[in-house]
């Protein structure tokens, strides 16, 4: 999800504010209004309406008050700016295209939000610059009409809005661009855009502050670089649309890849066609009526005859790939608040899960003993699971490579650790205090992760001891049938001699009994525990 | 009466109140002994006292070691005396990071420069944090400097150089009217017992009265988790709907939780920064080596780059549910024997990788769903969420439903459905839905169209219980699991 703003005050010149947040909605975007400034949510098979005359275009067509042409986005058939390629890029950043545009208007906040939305651009669909960077640069101020792309070994240039000259070098190290995209190039292969006597840009760095752009200039050449040609040339297209937007004449630029030349932007509108039956019995709606209708409400050049609805596709719409694209854009032309629900028609009958009634069970025994279920996080760190317990690292946790929040890092492995802290947060209340969990923990096996539950208990009151954890224990085996046995064990946690293991068939698969004071220290509990946990398959 | 309960209230009755710890001293009783008597007096209403918390802080072992300068100080001295110009220059990061969130020093292209505030800062030498640290460490009245300085406070904690705990205390204690009217009197019977029963003593007697106003000791009901009965509200609408229950692993290959959904291998999601991938074990087995070439392919043809195996098995912690729905779809398209149209649900736990605070959780629940036919249609899933919607939430709440268009990578049409919420005057999400995209249930071996869905509980739950804060309910304080609303 991309997030972008927009002045109050503009949007209100293009639509009424209320009725901008519902046919947002109504296209599918959220919208947060402000005093001063309007945001809103595009998401990312859309990313052209991050420009403000793409996005109010949009919606003045939605509404009914703006008619496409196919016509619309043809750039001028000539070549403003040719660019050679060199075989130098082909490792680092191959793509690269353009646009060309005169009678431009940069007054105002023009200026501004151009760039914001080329800014706003290559950080999300282009991925923080390393799959698509624009830039942007007055046509006036480039010398001569053809353009060299190339990777150089060293140069230096004066950056935008610098005064002093640079080496590419230093820019890396230094410069606040250089720092934020300088891994984007290798060292010393530094892709670069010439004109005829100087240096325009350090590509997906930052561009030469001889080519700078202000809300004087009226005439553009937009250059689209990037590792992902599909990408690349989308963004030349969507360019094309935003700078028709913005009322301007767009030319054409030409590419040379050794014997190869393509030129851009090309303005076509795809053309597909899909039965209208098939509509039909994706939508499930009865009344559909006019297809063709709902879907120009999307911004396409629709007709319908004999069954079939044919659309041609705006050069912008980048994220069209198939037919469902288009039935989809019909359901939204329709209105999805419109659509009259349908039931599935068949006989079916539902049915839990087989491990349910076990966990259900267990719950009501242990209400039914006193003891008030516990729910927690199955992500936490060795500190509590074995630090804090006093039980050594047995190395089998599964652990997490990254987390934002500090004391995350392992799985829980056992649940007694976390039922301690949930206890030790409860010291200010009334005793005695008595919770039980039952719920997944995680073990690192060979290769794999072994997912089981887990059942414990904890009791904390001036008369905790070693009988009552027995007793819990006694009443869990017989009112659940398990046919488990008791042996005397040690475990750390627990005090020598007030410490049970329970064995199934001589596996231990739980303990039970009084908590260590270390233990208890360890988690600031002034009050005995007795606690207990089995592992259930 | 028993001897310990007499002695208090006798000690009571000529002073009106008294604390506990004179009571302890007093009476040479023991602490524990005088505690039980004071929960058997309370009980019948012959006393009366509150539970106090006390807050008891202590400073960690950073704590401690800020007590003379903190490291974002040292640094804006540093800055002033001209021993530190530039970014690479600073050896503790900790000071160089708070410094500029207090807004003490800039930083432009690597150079380091103090602001107006941190240069009177570093003159005045005053900073609220360390006063409060020192307040702290002197050993304090702790509740005085919370509230006198809350923010300093709560910076401290959050840095975690203070230990925060709290305890519980016993508040005055005061006798009352029932208190003052019970008297050791051999013709008035306190407590009927065996004795008085069986040989007819109570004959002739009186009973001392109770006031039936006062309380006697709350009792707390052992109860379920919160999220357990929601939950179970949950799977109970869908079987009542005719839903098959069915789960799945939490840990999984990105193979099942982004490459099979077609999620393309470079998009943003599948960053260390929203997911948790593991590092031990740091990959997990992806199945069939078939619906690898066949998931491999549908990756090539949409997008057009190529598919790296070894991404796709990365271990991660599940970040949807979904997962769990393409699991089950790939069973039912690699099964003859099934009979459609299929209705399953899920319900689990998944996993995002977010800075813990009071509106976000790492870990919350989600209920997918998937309904498998042929002919089924986006009004049959409308049907579906609409119909489950009205069962769990009440006919006033479906009535204020609302869809929205959305964009998923693997379902298209796509849309959201939210509720209006009264309370905030606001529409809240409820989930996302829509038909998944033939190229994933071609790849799993599915010639039926399949209709998904995923909704986040938690919210639904919080709203429903008016919890401000979403760890709360993962606390498990005892006092506010005994307290909490029932559902």
């Amino acid at each position: 999800m991309a997030n972008i703003a927009f002045r109050v005050r503009d949007v209100k010149r293009r639509i009424e504010l209320s009725k901008f947040s519902r046919l947002m909605s109504e296209m599918g975007f959220e919208t947060d209004i402000g005093k001063d400034e309007v945001n809103v949510d595009i998401t990312p098979h859309r990313p052209e309406l991050l420009d403000f005359d793409m996005l109010m275009w949009a919606l003045e067509v939605f509404d009914g008050r703006a008619k496409p042409s196919k016509t619309d986005y043809i750039p001028i058939n000539e070549r403003l700016i040719d660019i050679e390629v060199s075989k130098s890029v082909s490792g680092i950043r191959p793509f690269i295209m353009g646009v060309a545009a005169k009678r431009v208007d940069l007054s105002g906040r023009k200026a501004d939000y151009l760039i914001r939305f080329i800014e706003k651009i290559s950080e999300t669909y282009g991925r923080k610059r390393s799959r698509i960077a624009i830039g942007i640069h007055d046509l006036s101020k480039i010398s001569g009409n053809t353009l060299r792309y190339e990777a150089l070994s060293e140069s230096s240039f004066v950056p935008l809005d610098s005064e002093y000259s640079m080496s590419f070098d230093d820019i890396i190290r230094r410069h606040q661009k250089g720092i934020e995209y300088g891994g984007l190039v290798p060292s010393g292969k530094y892709p670069v855009l010439r004109d005829s006597d100087k240096i325009m840009a350090f590509i997906p760095i930052v561009n030469s502050d001889a080519t700078k752009v202000s809300s004087g200039t009226d005439s553009l050449f937009i250059d689209v670089t990037g590792t992902d040609a599909v990408g690349v040339r989308n963004v030349t297209e969507i360019m094309n649309c935003v700078l028709r937007h913005m009322g301007a004449d767009v030319y054409k630029v030409g590419v040379h890849v050794g014997k190869r030349s393509t030129t851009s932007p090309s303005g076509v509108w795809r053309r597909l066609s899909l039965k209208e039956s098939r509509i039909s019995s994706i939508l499930g709606i009865e009344d559909l009526g006019s297809t063709a209708v709902h879907v120009r409400r999307c911004g396409y050049v629709a007709s319908s005859s004999k069954g079939i609805l044919t659309v041609y596709i705006p050069p912008y719409r980048t994220d069209i790939i198939g037919s469902m694209d288009i039935i989809e854009d019909v359901a939204i032309g329709y209105g999805y608040n419109r659509i009259k629900p349908v039931p599935v028609s068949g006989h079916f009958v539902g049915i839990p899960e087989r491990s349910v009634p076990l966990y259900e069970r267990v719950t009501r025994l242990f209400i039914g003993i006193g003891f008030t279920e516990a729910m927690n996080n199955y992500l936490t760190d060795e500190e509590s699971q074995f630090h804090n317990m006093g039980r050594a690292d047995n190395g089998k946790s599964v652990r997490v490579e990254y987390a934002k929040t500090s004391s995350i890092s392992i799985l829980r492995q056992s649940l007694i650790p976390m039922l301690m802290q949930n206890l030790s947060d409860s010291m200010n209340e009334p005793m005695p205090q008595r919770l039980f969990e039952y719920g997944k923990v995680f073990v690192r096996v060979p290769g794999s992760v072994y997912e089981r539950d887990s059942l414990a208990f904890v009791a904390v009151h001036s008369k905790a001891n070693f009988g009552e954890a027995k007793s819990v224990f006694d009443v869990i085996a017989r009112e659940m049938g398990l046919d488990l046995a008791v042996v005397r064990y040690e475990d750390p946690a627990f005090i020598k001699g007030r410490c049970a293991g329970i064995s199934d068939n001589g596996k231990i698969i739980g303990v039970f009994g009084e908590i260590h004071p270390t233990v208890l220290n360890r988690f600031k509990i002034d009050e005995p525990v007795i606690a207990g946990e089995i592992y259930l398959e | 009466m028993h001897r310990y309960c007499s002695m208090i209230l006798n000690y009571l009755k000529s002073r009106g109140s008294a604390s506990a710890d004179q009571l302890i001293a007093e009476l040479g009783l023991g602490e524990d002994k005088v505690l039980w008597a004071l929960e058997v007096l309370k009980r019948d209403g012959a006393i009366e006292y509150k539970r106090d918390a006390v807050t008891d802080v202590s400073l960690t072992e950073e704590g401690k070691s800020y007590i003379d300068m903190f490291p974002e100080e040292r640094l804006v001295k540093s800055v002033a005396e001209g021993k530190v110009r530039a970014v690479g220059d600073v050896d503790d990061k900790i000071g160089l990071n708070w410094a500029k969130r207090n807004g003490w020093i800039t930083i432009d292209g690597g150079k380091l420069s103090l602001t107006k505030l941190g240069a009177s800062i570093e003159q005045s030498g005053r900073y609220a944090l360390r006063d409060t640290l020192r307040d702290l460490s002197a050993g304090g009245d702790t509740k005085r400097i919370m509230l006198k300085s809350s923010t300093a406070f709560d910076s401290l904690k959050r840095r975690h150089l203070i230990d925060v705990h709290e305890r519980g205390t016993i508040g005055t204690i005061r006798i009352t009217d029932t208190g003052n009217s019970i008297n050791d009197n051999v013709d008035e019977i306190s407590y009927l017992d065996r004795e008085i029963i069986k040989g007819r003593l109570w004959e002739g007697k009186r009973f001392s009265e109770y006031d039936v106003n006062i309380s006697y000791g709350d009792i707390y009901p052992a109860r379920m988790h919160p999220m357990h009965e929601f939950i179970n509200m949950v799977r109970e609408t869908w079987l009542s709907m005719g839903f098959v229950e069915g789960s799945g692993p939490i840990v999984n290959p990105a193979f099942w939780n982004f490459d099979v959904l077609l999620t393309p291998q470079h998009h943003p999601a599948r960053d260390m920064q929203d997911t948790f991938f593991l590092s031990d074990p740091d990959t997990v087995g992806t199945g069939e080596r078939s619906l690898l070439k066949r998931v491999k392919a549908a990756h090539e043809r949409s997008f057009g780059t190529d598919w790296d195996v070894s991404l796709a098995k990365r271990a991660l912690l599940r970040t949807h549910n979904t997962v769990v729905s393409a699991r089950y779809i790939r069973e039912l398209g690699s099964s003859s024997r099934a009979k459609y149209p299929i209705k399953a649900f899920f319900v689990g736990r998944v996993f995002r990788n977010e800075s813990i605070d009071y509106k976000h959780r790492a870990e919350f629940y989600q209920s997918d769903g998937i309904i498998v036919g042929d002919n089924l249609t986006f009004s049959n899933l409308i049907f579906e969420l609409r119909e489950f919607f009205g069962r769990l939430l009440g006919e006033s709440v479906a009535e204020s439903i609302m869809l929205r268009p959305s964009y998923f990578p693997f379902t298209e049409p796509s849309l959201e459905i939210f509720y209006f919420d009264k309370n905030h005057k606001d529409y809240i999400e409820l989930g996302g839905a829509g038909i998944i995209r033939e190229e994933i249930t071609g790849a799993l071996g599915m010639n039926k169209r399949v209709l998904a869905w995923g909704l986040g509980l938690d919210r639904l739950l919080f709203d429903r219980m008016g919890i401000y804060d979403i760890n709360e309910i993962y606390r498990n304080r005892v006092g506010w699991l005994r307290a909490r609303k029932s559902l």
